[in-house]
């Protein structure tokens, strides 16, 4: 019963999470190389078109995973990779998946990703504020890593 | 096959849509005819209690998804409640007959949100026009001891 419990409760998690653009793992350890999944909902009625990551300062972006249907760019500072951008038609009730590989900082700690939105009719959705906003940045939460003897 | 006290057993039985597939099938070992499914109780439970929080879900969040705010309350009218969240935005977010408003398990009224209450919105969709499906209002502050 207990398990039907904790079940209930992801559930419940999980679903109320999906309707925002969201970043997986949620959880990682400090300096590990890390596959990161963006998930990307369309929810109102008109199409999302692209979709800008701002990589945290202490986060490092090695590259990220082609596949078909959308296009990508990157914009540099130096040789770091600051931003990502994924353009593709996402329509109405429609869910995009974008990879990316990076890093992790080394310290722990929590690492907000800054995300915008941008539909066909030139609106967007900054998901940048914190729990609670309308729209919270994902946030990973990196803990230490189990130290080796 | 042995089967464990306590675990449900199930056998169907694939019905042929044609004669030539039931002379195939009447060919084939009995076992070969049959799905077996052993299905352990509590993992029965399991997946029942998951599908009635995912029915129970779709329900309440209309267009399959829930967005919830918190923050504080600014203002709030008869027609629409200020919130401003954790990040410094203030919402509007309208108040409708089908609002509901909560105190714990409790039911309150709309009167009972006031400038000051902690509160958490469902706002549905999360699409504008925002409208609030459930206010539910932070507990009442503890009055110090004298």
């Amino acid at each position: 019963m207990r398990a039907a419990m904790l079940m209930a409760v992801a559930l419940l998690t999980a679903s109320a999470v999906d309707a925002h653009v969201t970043i997986w793992p949620q959880e990682s350890k400090a300096g590990a190389g890390e596959r990161y999944t963006v998930r990307v909902p369309t929810e109102g009625k008109v199409t999302t078109t692209e979709v800008e990551l701002e990589v945290p300062a202490d986060v490092r972006v090695s590259g990220v995973l082609i596949g078909a249907g959308f296009t990508y760019e990157f914009r540099r500072d130096g040789d770091r990779i600051v931003a990502v951008t994924w353009k593709q038609d996402i329509k109405p009730s429609e869910y995009a998946e974008f990879v990316f590989f990076a890093v992790n900082p080394k310290t722990a700690g929590p690492v907000a990703w800054r995300v915008h939105q941008r539909y066909q009719d030139g609106t967007s959705a900054d998901w940048t504020g914190v729990e609670g906003d309308r729209r919270p940045a994902s946030v990973t939460r990196i803990v230490a890593a189990p130290k080796t003897k | 096959m042995a089967v464990a006290a306590g675990n449900w057993y199930t056998s169907f039985v694939i019905s042929p849509a044609y004669p030539d597939e039931i002379e195939k099938m009447e060919s084939l070992q009995p076992n070969h005819m049959q799905v077996r499914v052993i299905m352990n109780r509590r993992t029965a439970v399991v997946l029942g209690v998951a599908l009635l929080v995912l029915t129970a879900r779709a329900a309440w969040a209309h267009d399959g998804h829930i967005h919830t705010i918190m923050g504080t309350v600014m203002e709030r009218d008869a027609q629409a409640v200020q919130v401003k969240t954790p990040g410094g935005e203030t919402l509007s977010i309208a108040i409708t007959d089908k609002t509901r408003v909560v105190r714990g398990k409790q039911k309150a009224a709309v009167a009972d949100v006031q400038k000051g209450s902690r509160v958490v919105v469902d706002i549905g969709n999360g699409e504008d026009p925002l409208i609030a499906n459930e206010i539910r209002l932070g507990p009442l502050p503890v009055a110090p001891k004298k």
